[in-house]
């Protein structure tokens, strides 16, 4: 069994900027989540520059950009081309996340479709030693996100629950989804504290080879986070 | 309370399909002897991951047992041979008072061990120094030939195996752990043996040391160590993988032991004590090009009240790859995923595995545990691991066979196993690099 980290970054008032969700912060804005959250500058007012310090699956830092391709009063579609390297360097991701949410009065759906591709670099100790790259795996999940805004968009709390399933994933898809159920909260105006407490799991025949622990003790795994959010 | 909807199907998920796999951790200490036999018969019956594979008759075994207890009313010796009724490494019985005597029918030693050699001669193989055996002149070498009147045979399957805290999943297993019970007896006690045609009476005496240790079932004392034995060659011991840091410092010591000029390596394997699936097929990794499947891992689920599929483990190439000749050294406390790392090398060509014995047998999946009156705790597996076909791998059978045999076994000579008893540390290693790395 294997629990997803939730997403815990919350950006503008309007919820725009978080992860599997299509939308943008403003232009010049910058937003600062650590440790785990997703920091952004906005470049425009249909693009940012997004950091996340650390991607933990890959056990490295992601860049990339958000663009919003399209946008009405209750329709929002972006894409989020983005790279990632592990910290040793042996891994790199390359990612793009189509991304469509529907926004109403206390309630927003989410669909997303990304791609990644993901490459290793292997130290190969022989009689001499050698280094090549090669392609270790595709991924092709959808995600479906559904958000619960008691207050509005505009309001502190927001519950999410969100499904994940791979369409593709090394020749076996479908067989397996996450579930994750998140309660998200900030607190103030521009120095925010976020607070994300969620539950995550894997239901189905997992292909992931990534384990967070030992698996007798994440069949089922709280996974509380705080993220200092600071805006600027 | 209002709870939303999108709250409900995120917790029927979670629940419906999660929380009814889980291990069981029953407490029954507060319970008579007498019941908490009864109910932990109940439970191993209902949900040990081997009854079937292993032909457990729990009925007879709780029958003997309580017949057993009305007559001697020894609660300790009882749940001792509850545990010992499983022959699994994963299962082991521990008890919270560390004075406790933990087995008095062999808490005393005599100062000698036994083993059986390929001509199935049975031979003390290790003297201890300044003990009862060595001040009446038994020299390792020596053929056992009896003890308290029985013969060598009757003596060795007389041992009180209950006084190991740990299964023991193989006939071998067994036998080595008999070899070193029949060298022991209760403290003060004055025993008849004979040994090298000689009939000698020795006396049981205090001997220091871990219960564990002194019946020849180590763990590692480290979890990782490297050196260079020889022109090229070096030693890697991995004593337990456990998390990432296992992997980290595993490919920070192979790494290191390439630029003392390791083109050979010696990858000791010997009283691993095991640890998490995931770590160890990451390690295995570094050793192949390509992806191997190397497990699903199964759990009781509750609801069903049947073995569900947890997950799949595959080994899938890592950073950093060994492409050079490999020897593995495995012996009878290679346990679990220690056993997994050698399963799956022993398949790679060019890849030897090299020991005196085979592994521990036991590749269930650790987790479940009771209480039990007097202080005593017993962990059990909750779970299993099958090969592609679904099928259980390594555990021992109700013949008592399985683990990873060796592709390159020692001879079980005198010699060999009088001198793995002196010197545990060398005498293998020097025989898998001639064996397993010899002319490579």
């Amino acid at each position: 069994m294997l629990a997803w980290l939730l997403s815990a970054a919350l950006a503008s008032t309007t919820w725009s900027g978080v992860p599997d969700t299509a939308g943008t912060v403003d232009a010049g804005e910058v937003v600062v989540r650590l440790p785990y959250g997703r920091s952004s500058v906005g470049l425009s007012e249909k693009t940012e520059l997004m950091v996340i310090p650390l991607d933990v699956p890959l056990r490295g830092t992601r860049v990339g950009v958000e663009h919003e391709v399209g946008s009405t009063q209750t329709w929002t579609v972006s894409v989020v081309p983005s790279a990632a390297m592990k910290w040793s360097g042996g891994r790199v991701s390359t990612r793009v996340d189509a991304l469509a949410a529907r926004t109403w009065t206390h309630h927003r759906a989410h669909l997303g479709l990304s791609s990644d591709a993901r490459l290793l670099r292997q130290t190969t100790l022989g009689e001499t030693r050698t280094v090549a790259w090669s392609l270790e795996r595709v991924d092709v999940p959808l995600t479906v996100a559904w958000d619960w805004m008691p207050d509005g968009a505009s309001g502190r709390t927001m519950v999410r629950t969100k499904l994940r399933t791979p369409l593709h994933d090394e020749g076996e898809a479908l067989n397996w989804l996450t579930a994750q159920a998140g309660w998200l909260r900030r607190c103030g105006a521009k120095q925010r504290l976020h607070i994300d407490l969620g539950v995550g799991t894997l239901v189905g025949q997992p292909t992931e080879h990534i384990f967070l622990g030992d698996y007798s003790h994440t069949l089922v795994m709280a996974w509380p986070r705080v993220d200092v959010w600071l805006q600027f | 309370m209002r709870v939303h909807p999108s709250v409900l199907l995120g917790g029927a998920l979670l629940s419906g399909c999660v929380t009814s796999l889980r291990p069981f951790n029953d407490d029954f200490s507060e319970e008579t002897p007498e019941r908490a036999l009864s109910l932990a018969v109940d439970r191993l019956s209902d949900v040990y991951s081997f009854t079937a594979w292993k032909g457990l008759d729990w009925p007879a075994i709780e029958a003997e047992l309580s017949e057993e207890l009305d007559e001697n009313s020894d609660p300790d010796t009882i749940f001792r041979k509850l545990a010992q009724s499983m022959p699994d490494g994963h299962v082991s019985i521990w008890n919270d008072d560390r004075d406790r005597n933990p087995c008095p029918e062999a808490d005393g030693s005599l100062g000698f061990r036994v083993a059986r050699t390929d001509e199935d001669d049975l031979v003390v193989v290790h003297v201890d120094r300044g003990g009862s055996a060595a001040i009446a002149g038994v020299q390792p070498g020596d053929r056992f030939d009896g003890r308290a009147g029985s013969s060598a045979e009757d003596a060795l399957a007389a041992a009180p195996l209950h006084c190991s805290p740990l299964g023991l999943a193989t006939v071998d297993r067994q036998e080595a752990v008999a070899g070193v019970l029949v060298g022991r007896g209760p403290l003060g006690a004055s025993v008849d043996v004979q040994i090298g045609g000689q009939a000698l009476v020795l006396e049981a005496v205090d001997r220091e040391g871990a219960w564990r240790h002194q019946l020849g079932l180590q763990a590692a004392n480290e979890r990782l160590s490297a050196r260079m034995v020889g022109d090229g060659i070096g030693v890697l011991a991995i004593g337990w993988e456990d998390t990432v840091l296992s992997e980290e410092g595993f490919r920070r010591r192979l790494k290191g032991l390439w630029r003392q000029g390791a083109r050979r390596l010696v990858l000791d394997l010997r009283d691993n004590d095991g640890g998490t699936d995931q770590t160890a097929a990451n390690i295995v990794g570094t050793f192949t090009d390509r992806s191997w499947f190397y497990e699903t891992i199964t759990m009781y689920d509750r609801r069903t009240e049947r073995q569900a599929e947890v997950s799949e483990v595959w080994v899938e190439p890592q950073e950093l790859r060994w492409d050079l000749p490999v020897v593995v050294l495995v012996n009878g406390n290679t346990v679990s995923s220690g056993e997994g790392m050698a399963m799956m090398l022993a398949r790679f060509p060019d890849v030897e595995v090299v020991g005196l014995e085979g592994t521990a047998a036991s590749f269930g999946s650790a987790g479940s545990s009771m209480k039990l009156p007097g202080g005593w705790t017993m962990s059990y597996p909750a779970g299993r691991s099958l090969d592609r076909r679904g099928r259980i791998q390594l555990d021992s059978d109700a013949s008592l066979t399985g683990g990873v045999q060796p592709t390159l076994p020692v001879p079980r000579s005198v010699d060999n196993l009088v001198a793995d008893a002196q010197d545990p540390d060398n005498h293998l290693i020097e025989l898998a690099i001639e064996l397993g790395l010899g002319g490579r």
